[in-house]
């Protein structure tokens, strides 16, 4: 079922977010990534999927407009990325509420910042925080929120304002396996809600099969690329709870972690004839 | 249905009797803090009673029952308001004058890598010198009085105040600065939102310690070259060897700045309290 070769099928239903032969690297460094052409069509979920170190991160930063490559194209809707993308939502594995403002005041700070008005803030941040069940934490600050609060207090905040892309790095890898469970139901849920855009990234093959349309494995460096592309046949109203128990979903994790082995391998390998 | 109301109830009246025991042993451990303190004044000043005039000479530290009338006779004559006054007016001058300052400059070299390069070696130089070696060099440039005191209670602050905040925005996370960026903050937005709240628990740490140095500063340009103050209190009496005068004095100053502590710790409770509910910045 795997792919042997990239194809490009975010293009095709439109692309938001999309990369040209790319190389990217830092200082006097080799390049991390190399030739890389990927893209994300409007609505879709693409994770990429790939081993620590691999560049993953690279690109989301990229795509935030955070990093410049040192070649190739970097696209959003159509124009060129030049400085930071605030068309993104960005939600990072590290807690980036402030913790010095409540629940509310870190999920409205986005509209704050884009000259919303008062009551347009507050009806947004009340829908959000109910979308997220996060209703009755409103006032509190993030530090007396547990774990999966504030992971789903980042998630209001990154969606508020509908960034036409979310980008995802690692969101949930601090979480237990049954809060983590959680998150990705209530992820699938909101985004199926707001037909939101997504681009995941983790190196966890389960949650990469559960929550993805499309997963592109990195992998193949240093300096890595796209190693194999595989789109993922579940639709878009999976049901989490019962899905993880079928033999189609297993064998989706099975070729997955194949792909993820062979990039890992040819990675360790290049690396050592470095 | 009644049970579970009766559950409740229970449930309630439960976690009323834990709150009021927990509420007892805390004013219990209170009282017998506060007596214990009571009592080490006590016997200080009954040990200090004893030994003047005996052991030690009661020109060198007088004794409390001549200390503790002058004290009184201070205050009900206006001496200690009107000194007192004039020591605190200077140090807030001060302390408004260098902090500000301080903030400033920190904020700006905090931000700006190019210029802290340039300027903070500079800064950092300046601060390794003793500021009260630099008294002399004030009474040239704005001669005695209370000018005095608030140009070396603003120097002393200046550098408490600028090394806090030039370090706590240094200090602050990358992925905070990034987080706003992203979502359209501008780089006053960035300033006034992530960076300066984040350096607050370091002003604030700053803030504690110069609050009381300004004080000082005033002080001992008070003592120095001063004709009215607290520190002229104590060196005018010190230099007549009126040793319950110089106490007097002294307990004010003491007195004055316990009071300044307490106050900052109020002051500074509510600014940081995402602190203390375990937030990181």
């Amino acid at each position: 079922m795997a792919r042997s070769a990239v194809q490009d099928v975010g293009e095709a239903h439109g692309a938001i977010f999309e990369v040209r032969d790319l190389s990217v690297g830092f200082g006097d460094g080799d390049d991390v990534l190399a030739g890389v052409d990927m893209s994300i069509g409007e609505g879709e979920f693409l994770t990429l999927l790939g081993p620590s170190g691999c560049g993953k991160t690279t690109i989301m930063n990229l795509a935030a407009g955070l990093l410049q490559p040192r070649s190739g194209r970097v696209m959003f809707a159509g124009k060129e990325i030049r400085g930071v993308n605030t068309s993104v939502g960005y939600m990072t594995q590290d807690d980036t509420l402030l913790p010095w403002q409540s629940v509310r005041k870190n999920v409205g700070l986005p509209l704050k910042l884009r000259g919303a008005s008062k009551s347009e803030i507050a009806e947004k941040v009340d829908y959000y925080l109910a979308l997220l069940d996060l209703a009755g934490a409103g006032e509190k600050l993030p530090g007396q929120l547990s774990g999966g609060m504030r992971r789903r207090a980042l998630l209001a905040r990154s969606m508020i304002y509908e960034p036409r892309l979310l980008l995802m790095d690692e969101p949930f890898a601090a979480l237990d396996a049954q809060l983590r469970h959680q998150m990705h139901i209530e992820l699938r849920r909101t985004i199926a809600q707001l037909g939101q855009t997504v681009l995941f990234i983790t190196h966890d093959i389960s949650e990469a099969a559960k929550l993805s349309d499309r997963v592109l494995i990195i992998g193949g460096g240093p300096p890595g690329g796209i190693v194999t592309e595989y789109p993922i046949p579940f639709g878009a109203d999976r049901d989490l709870d019962t899905l993880r128990y079928t033999d189609e979903y297993s064998a989706v994790e099975r070729e997955l972690d194949s792909a993820l082995h062979g990039a890992r391998s040819a990675r360790a390998s290049r690396g050592e004839n470095r | 249905m009644t049970d579970a109301a009766l559950t409740t109830t229970e449930s309630i009246n439960m976690t009323q009797t834990r709150a009021l025991r927990i509420r007892r042993s805390r004013n219990k451990r209170r009282a017998l803090v506060v007596s214990i303190q009571v009592a080490i004044v006590v016997v200080g000043l009954v040990v200090w009673e004893a030994v003047s005039g005996r052991l030690v000479p009661e020109l060198l530290i007088s004794r409390p029952s001549k200390v503790l009338p002058l004290f009184w006779e201070w205050i009900v004559d206006g001496t200690l308001l009107v000194n007192a006054a004039g020591t605190f007016r200077s140090a807030l001058l001060g302390l408004l004058l260098g902090g500000v300052l301080g903030m400033v400059v920190g904020a700006i070299l905090g931000q700006a890598k190019l210029l802290a390069e340039i300027f903070e070696p500079f800064i950092t130089a300046l601060y390794t010198m003793p500021k009260h070696a630099l008294i002399p060099l004030f009474i040239m440039w704005v001669g005695i009085g209370s000018a005095l005191g608030i140009v070396t209670s603003a120097v002393i602050v200046f550098f408490l105040v600028f090394f806090n905040t030039f370090f706590g925005i240094k200090d602050v996370r990358q992925e905070l600065v990034n987080s706003v960026r992203i979502m359209g903050g501008s780089a006053w937005e960035v300033m006034w939102r992530v960076r300066l709240p984040s350096a607050l628990i370091w002003v604030v740490a700053a803030l504690k310690l110069a609050v009381p140095q300004s004080v000082v500063g005033v002080v001992v340009a008070e003592m120095l070259a001063g004709d009215s103050g607290l520190g002229y209190l104590v060196s005018h009496n010190a230099g007549l060897f009126n040793s319950a005068g110089t106490f007097s004095a002294l307990l004010a100053l003491l007195i004055a700045g316990y009071l300044i502590d307490r106050l900052m710790t109020w002051a500074t409770k509510k600014p940081l309290e995402w602190k203390n509910s375990g937030g990181i910045a």
